[in-house]
């Protein structure tokens, strides 16, 4: 259990580190709110068009966008640096993390942690309030929940999703924008209702690949949004559960990679 | 020397781009992954009205799929070539070349922007028109006022992302600058979300920077909207403009160059 203990230290040192350099430092954090925030641009400008997408308003998308968003944020703080797996492979770099006393996966987390990665999760947060003040939700203690719930549970199924799609960079090479489009495409594509994609790309989405889970599902029970799909209450609150297998799934495939691993051997 | 030599960087850039197959595949992946989801996004909003602008829903799915093909053409993401070589030191040697720094750049740029436009544009075009029976352009000289402007877009792209490059002759980490340079690009070329969606006011500030004609107002002539002549001309104008910008910055920026021997 030393990861548990080396862990924060770890990532204490990587942030002070960062903040050396305050100006670099502050343009990253603002670059990292507003870049993200072209996506809430589009959305915004897409509703000065139309007054629904799917049946869905204006304010049922922003809640939906917050929702995804804030998952998408905490996954990318924590977990996304596993995606520089590939970049160890390829530099040979990664033999080195093999001889230490320590999880590669750990290690990896740690070493790439970046404290601007926050300015996602804070730009999320505000459409998220936005979406939330706006909407008008009968909250019940149950539908209060389930925005946590469902946040903390999407976190868990990008992170998982993470994990998995830099697994496959022990097999083949350069296969980073593969992955950006089921990690970065499946925030992007969670931002809108699903039942507006094409048939495959839902079914894809509600099964193969939880993502619809994280927003869309938790979001139909809270929202009571329109149904379209005339997806079962029973379904939509315990949709978010999916991060588990997705997690399994992940940490199984990450074990097999890691230990299918052979260095260049020079 | 004269113009040869650019033209032999650019086609060794050409060249080590297209080298990389399995990137390259992987990109052709993610663009028209990406392109679906936009695509049924155009579509649920075609569902509410006919038009939006003056563009047609088969107008708004063509854009989809064609400004997903022109990303690696005015290379929207994260373009860090120079910065890099600042941050290494490898500039030194850049401007030791008996040839124009900026130029020279502009070149490797244009090559790699034809390796993106023929493997990154034409695999999701195709796609787009079984997928979604986006729009083909009938007459040549609608192909050519597109290919001509693309090329245009190309240079103008390059002399932008080098001037947001070179701020890396100041501060010691630019990702965050060239993150704020993508996310201008993104917003204003029209590929986050095409620029008649946009509220009037906004839509004429953007309309004139050059990010709209790096993508979407070369997208309107391949749409046959819009005249060649002017997209052509406020093209040539942000050239020049920005070129002019980057010859001022590379005065001051050279002077801060320090070579260390050993």
């Amino acid at each position: 259990m030393a990861d548990t203990f080396a862990y924060p230290k770890l990532v204490h040192g990587q942030i002070r580190a960062e903040v050396q350099y305050r100006a670099s430092f502050v343009a990253f954090l603002l670059a990292q709110t507003i870049l993200f925030g072209t996506d809430a641009v589009a959305v915004w400008a897409v509703f000065t068009k139309v007054s629904s997408l799917g049946h869905w308003n204006v304010r049922q998308v922003l809640f939906l966008y917050g929702i995804t968003t804030c998952a998408f944020g905490v996954a990318d703080i924590f977990v996304s640096p596993v995606e520089n797996a590939s970049i160890h492979i390829q530099a040979g770099s990664l033999d080195r993390l093999y001889v230490r006393p320590m999880g590669i996966l750990t290690q990896l987390l740690a070493q790439e942690f970046a404290l601007r990665r926050v300015g996602k999760l804070l730009q999320a947060t505000i459409v998220l309030i936005v979406g939330i003040s706006l909407t008008s939700v009968h909250w019940t203690p149950a539908r209060v929940a389930m925005v946590p719930f469902a946040i903390a549970c999407g976190a868990i199924t990008y992170s998982s999703l993470f994990v998995l799609t830099s697994s496959l960079s022990f097999w083949l090479v350069s296969t980073q924008e593969i992955a950006n489009s089921v990690t970065y495409g499946g925030v992007t594509m969670s931002q809108f209702p699903v039942h507006i994609y094409g048939a495959w790309l839902r079914r894809t989405v509600l099964t193969v690949i939880p993502i619809a889970s994280v927003a869309y599902l938790p979001g139909l029970y809270i929202l009571q949004a329109a149904n379209p799909l005339r997806i079962a209450t029973w379904a939509q609150i315990l949709s978010p559960l999916l991060c588990v297998p997705a997690a399994l799934v992940a940490a199984f495939v990450w074990r097999r990679a890691t230990r299918h691993y052979q260095s260049t051997g020079s | 020397m004269g113009m040869r030599v650019y033209w032999e960087v650019m086609l060794r850039s050409l060249r080590r781009q297209a080298t990389y197959r399995g990137a390259t595949f992987a990109g052709i992946f993610t663009n028209t992954v990406f392109a679906f989801f936009f695509a049924y996004v155009q579509i649920a909003v075609y569902r509410e009205r006919s038009l939006v602008g003056t563009f047609t829903r088969q107008d708004a799915l063509t854009m989809v799929f064609v400004s997903q093909g022109m990303l690696m053409v005015v290379h929207a993401f994260s373009e860090r070539t120079i910065s890099t070589r600042v941050a290494s030191g490898d500039i030194a040697t850049d401007l030791y070349r008996p040839i124009d720094f900026s130029f020279y750049w502009m070149a490797d740029f244009l090559g790699r922007s034809a390796t993106g436009l023929v493997l990154r544009g034409i695999p999701p075009f195709v796609v787009g028109v079984i997928a979604f029976h986006i729009a083909v352009p009938h007459q040549a000289a609608t192909w050519l006022a597109f290919l001509v402007t693309a090329l245009v877009a190309a240079c103008v792209a390059s002399r932008f992302w080098m001037l947001v490059n070179l701020t890396a002759f100041w501060l010691v980490d630019v990702r965050g600058i060239i993150q704020l340079g993508t996310a201008v690009f993104v917003v204003g070329s029209g590929i986050a979300i095409p620029l008649q969606y946009y509220p009037n006011a906004v839509q004429t500030v953007l309309r004139a920077t050059p990010f709209a004609y790096m993508v979407q107002r070369p997208i309107e002539l391949f749409l046959g909207k819009g005249s060649f002549g002017v997209v052509f001309a406020g093209q040539v104008l942000w050239f020049a403009t920005l070129e002019i910008a980057v010859r001022r910055v590379m005065a001051r920026a050279t002077l801060r160059v320090v070579l260390q021997g050993g």
